[in-house]
């Protein structure tokens, strides 16, 4: 190496080393430090441009004013003398040793600037230099934003102000970039001014000190819970986010907008909490899709109209409270609930309520009355034997007649064969329905209305409470029967057989886990006597011992034979009248093998009436040979038929030919009767062994 | 013996040269200067739209300094305040370009609306009252 290329080197190295000394290394702090015996009183503004000035304070925290205090770099900092930010004569370290006055955050060029966590005054975010905003940055004055370059929010940022502040637009669409990550309001009234526009990521809370006035537009981010009051007014626009919403006192909506959008949690109204609608078009509740509302407390509408609502069909409102009743806020058909469901305590409504989707009644009734609760053809759901109580509608103008239609509870239906319109059943459990007895029938009152004919398949439910005394004891659950009953002044029921025999389905209380029902088929809202169930009657459930009457020829014991479709029993009452019915055997007219239930007390009376082919035939089917009327005094048989020519009693009958005989007892077949009483020229063929009288 | 520079172009003369320029200027930030202004007991009035300079400290023992509208004062190094007071009027500008002492019984007064600079820092035992600008340090 050549002598001047050595000293070319060290020129070089040399010239380095000064120019790192004299441009790269801060050699004097850049600090404002005022000490213990200091005092800064600063009307001006006190502007610190190196990026790690620092405000240093160890004078008490009445030694302080300010006006404005600028931080133009990028880590400016308040702390004490020896750097610490958290000690006790710190700016800004708590509330009450907030920063006076206005602090700045204003830096031009790329590099980030990054606000100190403090309690401040008034903040202002200033130039484009991207802001770094950590959590815990109070703000208990204004908070502005002039050009400032992108705002990342990280933690909470808290409006904690004891005098009523604004908070600050921040308008970005996703993430925390000029929006807001959690939000806190505390200490004082906020307020979202008209046509500012409030955005957030994360989570707000409202605390029980900081009313909310929603003059423009507030977007909650996840997780939202108020626990002070909000007004929306001057068509001021409030969101929840895609968390749950706990809303712990009063929503009132003036004239704006509370909006559940699409995509949104569960809200929820705390048993504190009211959501109410003034009575205004503008002031409006709008559910997006699949959004949820849970009402603890309560949700009132103050607009007549009820058009000021907007339910997503997806939505669902529940109501939830336990206070006894809940109401329910009414609707109209134009603005109808989604999905409704409740559940706890009581609920009651105050108007009309209509459902567009589902109905879900969970645990307690839902005491519509004198009101309606109005659906179309969605799904109503019960749990816990819950009930609509009072008239529930169906708009069946979209309905099917192959769906099931439940009304007032779970065991209520209408399955149509012909639907109407709209059908309504008024379902009122221990009321007095039209020409109730109280020894035989069910303290239930069942009310169909309904525009346009109808003929259905009807399922009634009952409870054991609509049962409240003892019945008389013929009557009996298994005999529930349903009558089209009048009101008075002349009320009278008939008894329902739309098809010969009726098709009755029953489930007792006994075998039911706390609603029974009858069932039958062929309902309608007009034809004759046996099958119509006239608009406004009552639907009456009885359970008297009516004598059964044979509706068909065939075996005594086949239910088919009998208009109640049940084989007689020992207590019952019979008449055959214009058919021939068969004891002990089979024979071709129904081919029915199944043996007498009671040979030895067949029944209470037996009349065979005067009609052709009337006729009591006695056979039988090897030992089984051997028949009896209740063994009682006051029992009887009385036969009024006079066969027009000789029945041949060599054999028993066997074929489907109708007999024409009145009494027929065939060989080998006994039959005893207390008593027997023939008519005017009554026929009995006997060929077996007939017993009259007690032995 | 011959000098070690004289075989070098003027190129490398200029570079030599540079290199004492910025150890020299190096060397002024980090040290104070040597000279001194003291102050004791004086009253010290910078007229409107003068420029009074100290290439060195200040040592302000008691007295007054007042700088008038439209006044400049620039202190090349550090301004140390023990009694007394400093005084900025209307659109005065002061600078310091070290550090500035107020100590226990110095009230240093920057009315508005014009400012004080110090590029070092304030360390401030009395009054500091600002109602125009103070700027502090260098970007």
């Amino acid at each position: 190496m050549t002598t001047r290329t050595r000293y070319h080197r060290l020129f070089v190295a040399i010239a380095s080393v000064a120019i790192v000394l004299a441009t790269a290394i801060p050699l004097h702090s850049q600090h404002l430090e005022n000490r213990a015996t200091g005092s800064v009183k600063n009307s001006g503004t006190i502007r610190f441009k190196s990026d790690t000035g620092r405000y240093k304070n160890a004078a008490p925290f009445a030694a302080i004013t300010n006006n404005v205090i600028e931080f133009a770099g990028t880590d400016n900092l308040f702390t004490d003398l020896d750097g610490f930010t958290a000690s006790s004569t710190v700016l800004g370290q708590d509330p009450a040793w907030r920063v006076p006055g206005l602090v700045r955050y204003k830096k031009t060029g790329t590099a980030r600037q990054n606000l100190q966590p403090r309690y401040y005054t008034n903040l202002e975010n200033a130039d484009e230099a991207p802001k770094w905003i950590p959590d815990s940055v109070f703000v208990g004055g204004e908070y502005l934003i002039t050009l400032s370059g992108p705002r990342t929010y990280n933690g909470t940022f808290t409006y904690d102000g004891s005098q009523p502040q604004y908070l600050t637009s921040e308008r970005g669409m996703s993430g925390n970039v000029n929006r807001y990550n959690n939000m806190t309001i505390r200490n004082s009234v906020k307020n979202v001014r008209d046509s500012d526009e409030v955005r957030m990521d994360g989570i707000f809370t409202g605390e029980t000190s900081a009313p909310l006035r929603v003059y423009g537009e507030f977007y909650w981010g996840s997780d939202s819970y108020a626990f002070a009051d909000i007004d929306i007014d001057t068509v001021g626009h409030l969101e929840t986010g895609r968390g749950v919403s706990f809303l712990h006192e009063d929503v009132s909506v003036r004239n704006g907008d509370f909006v559940i959008p699409q995509g949104s949690d569960t809200v929820f109204v705390m048993p504190t909490g009211l959501i109410v609608l003034r009575n205004a078009d503008t002031a409006r509740l709008v559910m997006g899709a699949r959004t949820r509302l849970d009402i603890l407390g309560e949700f009132r509408n103050e607009h007549p109209p009820l058009v000021n609502v907007s339910f997503d069909s997806t939505s669902l409102v529940h109501y939830t409270g336990t206070q006894t009743p809940q109401i329910v806020q009414a609707t109209v058909g134009t603005h109808p609930y989604g999905n409704l469901m409740t559940s706890k305590g009581v609920k009651g409504a105050n108007g009309d309520v209509h459902v567009y989707t589902d109905l879900t009644v969970n645990d307690t009734n839902i005491v519509m009355i004198p009101h309606t609760m109005s659906m179309t053809t969605g799904r109503a759901l019960y749990t816990n034997l819950a009930e609509v109580v009072g008239r529930l509608r169906r708009d069946l103008r979209r309905g099917d007649t192959s769906v099931t239609y439940v009304y007032n509870n779970e065991e209520t239906f209408f399955n149509f064969i012909a639907k109407p319109d709209t059908l309504t059943l008024d379902s009122r459990p221990q009321t007095r329905p039209n020409a109730y007895d109280p020894t035989t029938d069910v303290f239930r009152k069942l009310t169909v209305t309904a525009s346009g004919e109808w003929q259905a398949l009807v399922r009634a439910g009952y409870r054991a409470s609509d049962i409240p005394s003892p019945w008389d004891p013929t009557a009996s659950e298994r005999l529930l029967k349903m009558y089209n009953a009048y009101p008075a002044p002349n009320e009278r029921a008939l008894k329902l057989t739309p098809t010969l025999p009726p098709t009755y389905n029953r489930r007792s209380l006994a075998q039911s886990t706390g609603i029974a029902y009858v069932e039958l088929f062929g309902i309608s809202r007009s034809g004759a006597d046996n099958i119509r169930l006239d608009d406004g009657n009552d639907l009456l459930l009885r359970g008297s011992r009516d004598t059964l009457r044979a509706i068909a020829s065939g075996r005594w014991s086949n239910p088919f034979t009998w208009d109640e479709a049940r084989e007689p029993e020992p207590i019952d009452r019979v008449i055959i009248d214009g058919f021939t019915v068969h004891v002990g055997y089979v024979r071709a007219s129904d081919n029915y093998a199944v043996a007498e239930r009671y040979p030895d007390s067949l029944s209470q009376l037996v009349i065979v009436g005067a009609m052709q082919n009337s006729s009591l035939l006695f056979g039988s089917t090897g030992t089984f040979n051997t028949f009896s009327y209740v063994p009682a005094a006051g029992v009887d048989m009385r036969i009024f038929r006079q066969a027009p020519a000789l029945v041949p009693t060599l054999s028993q009958d066997v074929t489907a030919t109708d007999i024409d005989g009145g009494l027929v007892v065939y060989p080998s077949s006994t039959i005893t009767v207390t008593n027997l009483l023939l008519g005017a020229d009554a026929t009995v063929f006997n060929a077996g062994r007939l017993r009259v009288g007690i032995p | 013996m011959n000098c070690p520079i004289a075989p070098y172009r003027p190129l490398s003369i200029v570079l030599m040269l540079c290199t004492i320029v910025m150890i020299v200027a190096a060397g002024m930030s980090v040290d104070v200067s040597a000279q001194t202004m003291t102050i004791n007991g004086a009253q010290v009035h910078v007229r409107e739209n003068v420029l009074m300079v100290v290439n060195g400290d200040v040592q302000h023992l008691s007295g007054e300094v007042r700088v008038y509208d439209d006044a400049t004062l620039r202190v090349r190094g550090t301004a140390r305040l023990f009694q007394g007071g400093w005084y900025m009027l209307l659109d005065a500008y002061v600078q310091v370009v070290n550090d500035l002492h107020i100590s226990i019984y110095g009230t240093c007064w920057r009315y508005a609306a014009g400012s004080l600079d110090v590029e070092g820092s304030i360390f401030n035992d009395g009054d500091l009252n600002n109602e125009g600008e103070i700027n502090i340090g260098r970007p």
